[in-house]
């Protein structure tokens, strides 16, 4: 897979603006227009920065039983994400190898059968194996010396499942996830292999954002906004009290020294995981792993939120709280969830006319990218910086 | 095959697309394989036992191994 495009002249211009990107975070500019406005250069990222890295797509929540097939359509990619009866999660591309029909158009549980091209009904495997072909040699010959259904399996998308999220590597150029996500799942190694349980409706919500899905990365790495947009975080958890995330190359976000668990009247509160050091006793961490995917860590919960892609001017943001034990996600912790939920859809929704706000802005001919303070956008800094060097031609990255 | 149990077969096999109960269709298209090998139509039995055969794939139906067998047998199936 070319690590970059014929890209049209308009856009070959602006590999001069990316390296003004890819300057330190103190003469930098931010990343041109066009990033976040033009069709061409949405193309371009969508091969360049999300199908040639690892993408999240969603939870594996949505996927608890055993033939459970949801199909997604990423980008356009249209892929199939199947809870396999060996129980592992797969994606596939939700294609036929015959004519290119979408093999499942809707979310469906699929037993322990085949997965059945309603065209033709040629049938694979949920481990994506060409089962049968049927009447392929003629009615009621089902083989045929040129069909080889050792070379007609369905096209498996490189996949891995990480706290829930279900993320893929289209272009299969990635490292392996686990490399690649190496570095922040050595951050949060108290929580990595801690069981989360998810609570269902009372634990997810959505928002459906008119901008460009880079935005609300931007937007999260920093502590910058965060006494100006979430002046009720002011009380407990003030902008001095907050850190830097910086990992270049691989993501970015921001720290507190001073999160507060969700405490009911009555004193109940979530468990906490189990073996934490006492870092994570007034500390929180929310981390934007690059590309689309928001993670939060507390004591007592995470989250995810997973940016997905509609337009060059329009992401839909799914969010999923998860807790520490199944019995935290039972009828006794749903008052708290509810109170939980609250908090965070408020927080975020908080968020919304900023990221909205700055997609109109950026229609603005005269903006030259923008300017970091070298003291505070250092984290957005760091993700705009590895957007220019998933975009850029490979001498110039190098630079 | 017998002119009724034809009828009859083409009756249901139409209600069963109809409704898309496919358990059902895997079973009654057996029954129609079984009538073709009964009159010596291997090709018909054939036909009737592909259709069998897929929709006791997608339903996961243990009888579908038998269906192989029965294709495999007549060189239609790996």
């Amino acid at each position: 897979m070319p690590k970059c495009f014929n890209l049209r002249k308009g856009y070959r211009m602006s590999q001069q603006d990316l390296a003004d990107v890819l300057r330190s975070v103190d003469t930098a500019r931010g990343l041109p227009n066009e990033h976040y406005i033009s069709d061409d250069v949405f193309e371009a990222e969508k091969q360049n920065v999300l199908f040639n890295n690892w993408s999240a797509i969603g939870f594996a929540k949505d996927v608890p039983k055993s033939g459970d097939a949801m199909p997604i359509d990423f980008l356009g990619m249209p892929l199939l994400v199947l809870h396999c009866k060996d129980g592992a999660v797969r994606v596939f591309q939700n294609t036929c190898r015959h004519r290119g029909m979408i093999l499942v158009e809707e979310k469906k549980n699929i037993g322990g059968g085949v997965i059945r091209c309603a065209y033709h009904s040629w049938c694979y495997a949920q481990t994506g194996e060409l089962v049968t072909t049927p009447h392929v040699g003629g009615p009621g010959h089902n083989t045929h010396e040129e069909i080889k259904r050792d070379e007609l399996g369905l096209v498996e998308i490189n996949s891995q499942v990480w706290r829930d999220i279900i993320f893929v590597n289209i272009s299969g150029s990635a490292p392996k996830f686990k490399d690649y996500a190496a570095d922040v799942i050595k951050r949060w190694g108290e929580f990595e292999g801690q069981e989360i349980y998810h609570a269902g409706e009372d634990s997810s919500f959505r928002f459906d954002v008119n901008c460009n899905w880079k935005l609300a990365v931007e937007n999260y790495c920093e502590s910058y906004h965060l006494p100006w947009i979430h002046p009720g975080l002011n009380s407990y958890s003030k902008l001095e009290d907050h850190y830097h995330i910086e990992e270049p190359g691989k993501f970015s976000g921001q720290g507190t020294l001073a999160y507060h668990p969700s405490i009911s009247n009555d004193g109940q509160s979530f468990p906490d995981f189990k073996g934490l050091s006492d870092k994570w006793n007034a500390g929180a961490e929310y981390v934007a792993l690059y590309p689309n995917v928001l993670l939060a860590v507390h004591r007592d919960h995470v989250y995810a939120l997973i940016l997905e892609p509609k337009s060059k001017e329009r992401t839909i943001e799914h969010v999923a709280l998860y807790y520490t034990t199944k019995e935290a996600t039972g009828p006794d912790f749903a008052n708290l969830r509810q109170s939980n939920k609250s908090l965070w859809k408020g927080v975020l929704e908080e968020d919304v006319f900023v990221v909205e706000g700055m997609q109109r802005g950026r229609h603005g001919v005269h903006f030259d990218g923008g300017k970091f303070s070298p003291v505070m956008d250092g984290p957005t800094h760091c993700f705009h910086h590895w957007v220019a060097s998933q975009m850029s031609d490979q001498s110039l990255a190098a630079q | 095959m017998l002119r009724n149990d034809t009828k009859v077969l083409e009756r249901l096999l139409l209600a069963a697309h109809s409704t898309g109960d496919h358990v059902e269709l895997a079973n009654l298209y057996i029954r129609a394989a079984d009538l073709s090998d009964a009159s010596g139509s291997v090709d018909a039995a054939c036909f009737y036992l592909t259709h069998a055969y897929v929709f006791a794939l997608e339903q996961g139906m243990d009888t579908a191994k038998k269906i192989h067998a029965r294709l495999v047998v007549h060189g239609r199936e790996e």
